[in-house]
């Protein structure tokens, strides 16, 4: 553990310079939630309309910061040569990627809490309630969604392609998952909640079904499968991420 | 510790690029791989440390968590300081994290305290090559392990840089640790108690003392030595 501490701090040093990191977890959430929903702050949402909402961007917050800031850049690590010095100082990969994990983990809870704030603030909301929604949500959904992302430095493309092929797909995804109509078919609904933004999502929807009776409209099952996929995948694919670049001697 | 038999080939590679390699880690020697670029030497080094599995071969070399592997070209960040360097060193080695360079003066000669002070606070992108492989080495010899390897420790730096990684090479053997390194300098093996290890189109052409080596090729000049070598 403290080989992981010392990779987490490490990685938070690096994070002060990425300021890119807080733009895209933080600052383009909060510019497009008061973009789409200009008429919230004319008239306030209800407690529903509002968890709705919001959940949509915890989701975006918590996916985005693990998509970019450990599954590119676990992949980024590989092909530019840091994972074989940080792996080969320090005996093993367990650290590296833990500590990695751990310091996008901090950004995104950080981003999520900011958020949060703001947005209650302005659509005024109780903001002891939603905290503890986004937080207790972030908790329970953090681990499956890192095992998800582990998948990422194994895709056979080089890092470039990646980058690309994963942004193009981000933004059709979280369109998706917030958009799309609600079915009584179990196996739409399960290829619909593959999705991680979309699986989020729901599991904030559920979350507050749980705690506050709040409307659930996908089963509890098709969550619970698709949370067992993710850290089967990810428990996998851990072990076969290769130290050494595909494209570059080191 | 040693390699035995040792035999690897790329996946999309005709020709194997290591044949039934073999030598001997000697500790109380600096041991020294030598060989022309693309001989194999950082692939000798990856399956020395895991990074790649052997073909064929038996590695007699303690397990991972026990070997430091630096590798040529090491990777930081560059907005890292010296002294975030020292501190993460500190922290997955379990020691003690110090901030203040004055804790690491006892290992230092006179000059490279002065060198440590300067880098302390600053960011790895603004030192020069050699700047940066020093602090580098420096702290990665600190980590407490059964092996070191260093790939190509001296290359691209200055003379004063090289002088000062190899006096902490030497340090790491007399403290009683295995340390082996590359290099294509071979003239400053001159002063060094060096076991030397010649690989050459995937086999070991030469394993021996270094000052032996040069007595048996007939030459002086080390270059040359090293040119008659690959000929024969």
């Amino acid at each position: 553990m403290d080989r992981a501490i010392g990779f987490l701090i490490l990685h938070l040093k690096t994070l002060k310079d990425e300021k890119i990191a807080v733009v895209w977890s933080l600052f383009i959430p909060l510019l497009l939630s008061f973009t789409f929903r200009q008429s919230y702050l004319i008239e306030p949402p209800s407690r529903e309309e509002a968890l709705f909402y919001l959940s949509c961007f915890w989701a975006y917050i918590i996916y985005g910061s693990y998509l970019n800031g450990v599954g590119v850049t676990l992949a980024r690590y590989r092909e530019y040569g840091y994972m074989k010095t940080y792996i080969l100082l320090s005996g093993g990969k367990w650290p590296v990627m833990v500590g990695l994990a751990l310091s996008r983990v901090a950004l995104a809870l950080v981003s999520l809490l900011i958020f949060t704030l703001v947005m209650s603030f302005f659509y005024h909301l109780n903001v002891a309630l939603f905290l503890t929604n986004s937080l207790i949500g972030f908790l329970l959904i953090s681990p499956p969604l890192l095992c998800l992302v582990l998948v990422i430095p194994i895709l056979p493309f080089n890092l470039p392609n990646l980058v690309t092929i994963l942004n193009i797909l981000f933004f059709p995804l979280t369109y998706l998952a917030f958009n799309r109509p609600v079915t009584n078919h179990y196996m739409i609904e399960f290829l619909f909640m593959l999705n991680p933004l979309d699986y989020a999502l729901h599991a904030y929807l559920f979350l507050d079904h749980l705690l506050f009776q709040g409307m659930f409209p996908a089963s509890p099952y098709i969550l619970g499968i698709i949370t067992m996929i993710y850290m089967i995948l990810g428990l996998y694919c851990v072990k076969k991420v290769n130290i050494a670049s595909r494209t570059l001697r080191t | 510790m040693r390699v035995v038999e040792l035999s690897y080939g790329y996946p999309k590679s005709k020709q194997p690029v290591l044949h039934k390699v073999s030598f001997n880690i000697k500790q109380g020697k600096l041991n020294v791989l030598i060989g022309p670029n693309g001989a194999g030497k950082t692939t000798l080094f990856d399956l020395m440390a895991r990074v790649i599995r052997p073909d064929e071969g038996l590695l007699d070399l303690p397990p991972l968590r026990e070997i430091l592997y630096q590798t040529q070209n090491p990777y930081f960040s560059h907005g890292l300081k010296g002294k975030d360097i020292a501190q993460f060193v500190a922290r997955i080695s379990g020691q003690r994290v110090v901030r203040d360079y004055t804790a690491y003066e006892d290992l230092l000669l006179e000059r490279e305290r002065a060198m440590l002070r300067r880098l302390w606070e600053m960011k790895l992108g603004l030192m020069s090559v050699g700047e940066r492989k020093w602090l580098i080495t420096l702290f990665s010899s600190i980590i407490p392990r059964k092996l070191y390897i260093f790939d190509e420790p001296t290359s691209g730096v200055d003379p004063v840089a090289r002088l000062y990684i190899l006096q902490r090479m030497k340090q790491l053997v007399a403290d009683g640790n295995s340390v082996i390194l590359s290099t294509h300098q071979l003239h400053e093996l001159e002063g060094i108690d060096a076991h030397l290890i010649f690989l050459h189109q995937g086999m070991i052409i030469y394993e021996g003392d270094y000052h032996h080596w040069l007595k048996r090729t007939g030459i002086e000049n080390p270059d040359q030595a090293f040119e008659l070598m690959i000929e024969q």
